[in-house]
């Protein structure tokens, strides 16, 4: 059967209850979409296989006379790999297999029952949002599709929080979801361009970025410990005469990289002194004496100010 | 079987004087690393003849569902060092309403690392510091008599075998001997040498600390000059600190090796 078949079968509601292999090439978003999709035609429940043992069990209990197959579930197995040979599988009709590879000779095992998802084009995703918010201006869904860099997940997950609402308010509501924040991490900063900028001494992007700081990803136990491993690699190569990987622990492309990037910007009093400020932190999180809530302002001002 | 604790006997005295209807339902056994705060248990556990069961992993709503509902009395051990805010948390009711047939004891360094709530809950214990005569019964290696306060580092001790104990004291001695001059980064090459959670071939640094505060004390009487004090503080401190629970211990150790260095430098 091809992918198109399903696709027909799926709109003209005439599904064959049948074992289905899909195999996904990028991601398994189509595929997953399938398959909820064929469960709740079936008004079926979905219920989970963890490993080929499940598959096993559910062939031995074809042939358990006190088993009565469950018609209303619909059981799915996720594997990065399916190589399950036992051609019995096929006589279970409400099985759905999702898969990255199939072996070469599960082919000939369940010719009709493999379906294969091609990798989602760009166009193909912006269709799907398209269609999905019919009421929002197709230049404003351009915005969010590069927002959330044409990946199907994040674009499907962001589409979510609109296609409840009736088309006519949809455009309206974008707006205002734009303006409060709603669709995550529009920042196109992470904590590693907060840390550059910090090492770095770039007040002008670190402002930027703070500024932003609510929408990126920075957690202040974790911007403690990349700072600390940042200036120990600096003061290991900026302070030594001569840096080798064996005396830094560092690769000599990592070494050339500090070299180059990172030495330079603080003298070696300003880096000793940092260093014995990061490294204080853990104890006085932990004795209650540094509150985590101001952590993250207070490397910025301190650092700034050694 | 009757169990043998040395160096406790006020400890000891108290809790022979109870009995199942008085000894208290939610206790604190407050020692150092190796002072015997696990045989203390077991110690009241074969003295009001209960089992001990040791929950420390498996802290959840069930669990303390399970022990209210348990027709039989135990001993539920917590290590307290290894409670976060939220299991500290989750116990708190659970120490609070006195359960029939439940006592609980949680092993802890330190109780004032324990939420104020936790301690308000329960009767501390205090273990007493060991003197040498009572180390004595243990080892006789006067030498790790010196490095141990408790008898469960002096068997870590022993287990770490003589020659491992004479390196790690060599290298105590080089980094008192050698940091003034040395340059930083390879002053925190030092940290390569030790263990801070559980790599092997690698120096434990508990023990270490412990070592470094040997090497620093014996320099202090032989020359007292005021770094040297200021040396004996800052190892002190970090020996200390080390017991925290969950504290990064290679950043107190890199911290240590900062400031001595800048206290050395000043007999340069």
């Amino acid at each position: 059967m091809t992918l198109q078949e399903l696709k027909l079968a799926i709109e003209t509601n005439n599904i064959p209850s049948q074992l289905f292999i899909f195999e996904y090439s990028d991601n398994n978003f189509l595929a997953v979409s399938y398959m909820q999709e064929i469960s709740r035609q079936f008004n079926r429940s979905i219920r989970y296989l963890e490993s080929e043992t499940d598959l096993q069990a559910e062939i031995a209990a074809l042939s358990d006379i006190f088993h009565s197959p469950s018609i209303n579930e619909q059981l799915v197995y996720f594997t990065d790999s399916f190589s399950f040979t036992d051609s019995k599988l096929a006589e279970i009709k409400n099985l759905i297999i999702v898969t990255h590879k199939i072996d070469k000779q599960i082919s000939a095992i369940f010719p009709d029952n493999i379906i294969i998802f091609p990798k989602l084009e760009q166009w193909q995703i912006t269709d799907y949002l398209y269609q999905t918010l019919p009421g929002v201006q197709k230049s404003k869904l351009d915005s969010l599709l590069v927002t959330c860099n044409y990946d199907v997940f994040r674009v499907s997950s962001e589409a979510e929080k609109l296609k409840i609402f009736d088309q006519i308010v949809q455009d309206a509501l974008f707006d205002l979801f734009v303006s409060s924040g709603a669709f995550s991490d529009r920042s196109q900063y992470d904590i590693f361009n907060f840390t550059d900028a910090l090492i770095h001494k770039n007040i002008c992007l670190l402002k930027t970025i703070y500024e932003q700081k609510n929408s990126i990803d920075i957690e202040a136990i974790g911007l403690v410990t990349i700072l600390y491993k940042n200036f120990r690699n600096i003061i290991n190569v900026q302070l030594s005469n001569n840096p080798t990987p064996e005396g830094t622990g560092l690769t000599s492309k990592q070494i050339y990289a500090i070299q180059k990037y990172n030495c330079g910007y603080f003298s070696v009093a300003q880096l000793l002194k940092i260093f014995e400020f990061l490294t204080t932190i853990d104890l006085r999180i932990k004795t209650g004496e540094l509150p985590v809530d101001m952590l993250i302002d207070y490397l910025i001002v301190k650092i700034f100010c050694i | 079987m009757s169990i043998m604790i040395y160096g406790q006997d006020a400890l000891i005295s108290q809790i022979d004087a109870t009995t199942l209807d008085t000894f208290p339902r939610s206790v604190i056994f407050e020692g150092l690393p190796g002072s015997g705060k696990k045989l203390l248990t077991n110690y009241v556990a074969t003295h009001l003849a209960l089992p001990v069961i040791d929950i420390t992993e498996s802290l959840t709503q069930e669990t303390i569902e399970e022990i209210t509902e348990s027709v039989s009395p135990s001993i539920y051990l917590i290590e307290g060092d290894k409670l976060t805010i939220r299991e500290q948390n989750v116990i708190l009711k659970f120490l609070e309403e006195p359960l029939k047939n439940a006592y609980i004891v949680i092993t802890v360094t330190q109780a004032a690392f324990l939420l104020p709530t936790v301690q308000n809950r329960c009767q501390i214990y205090t273990l007493a510091p060991y003197s040498k005569e009572i180390l004595k019964k243990f080892c006789e290696d006067t030498f790790l008599i010196d490095i141990a306060v408790t008898p469960g580092q002096l068997i870590l001790l022993q287990n770490e075998g003589n020659t491992v104990i004479q390196d790690m004291k060599l290298l105590a001695e080089k980094i008192f001997n050698k940091i003034s001059i040395a340059s930083f980064p390879n002053t925190l090459s030092i940290v390569n040498k030790l263990a801070f959670k559980s790599e092997k071939d690698k120096f434990n640094i508990d023990i270490f600390c412990n070592i470094l505060r040997y090497v620093v004390h014996n320099l202090v009487i032989a020359d007292n000059r005021a770094f040297l004090f200021d040396a004996y503080t800052l190892t002190s401190d970090l020996c200390k600190h080390m017991a925290i629970p969950n504290v990064n211990k290679q950043y107190l150790f890199e911290n240590f090796l900062y400031h001595l260095r800048e206290v050395m430098r000043q007999s340069v």
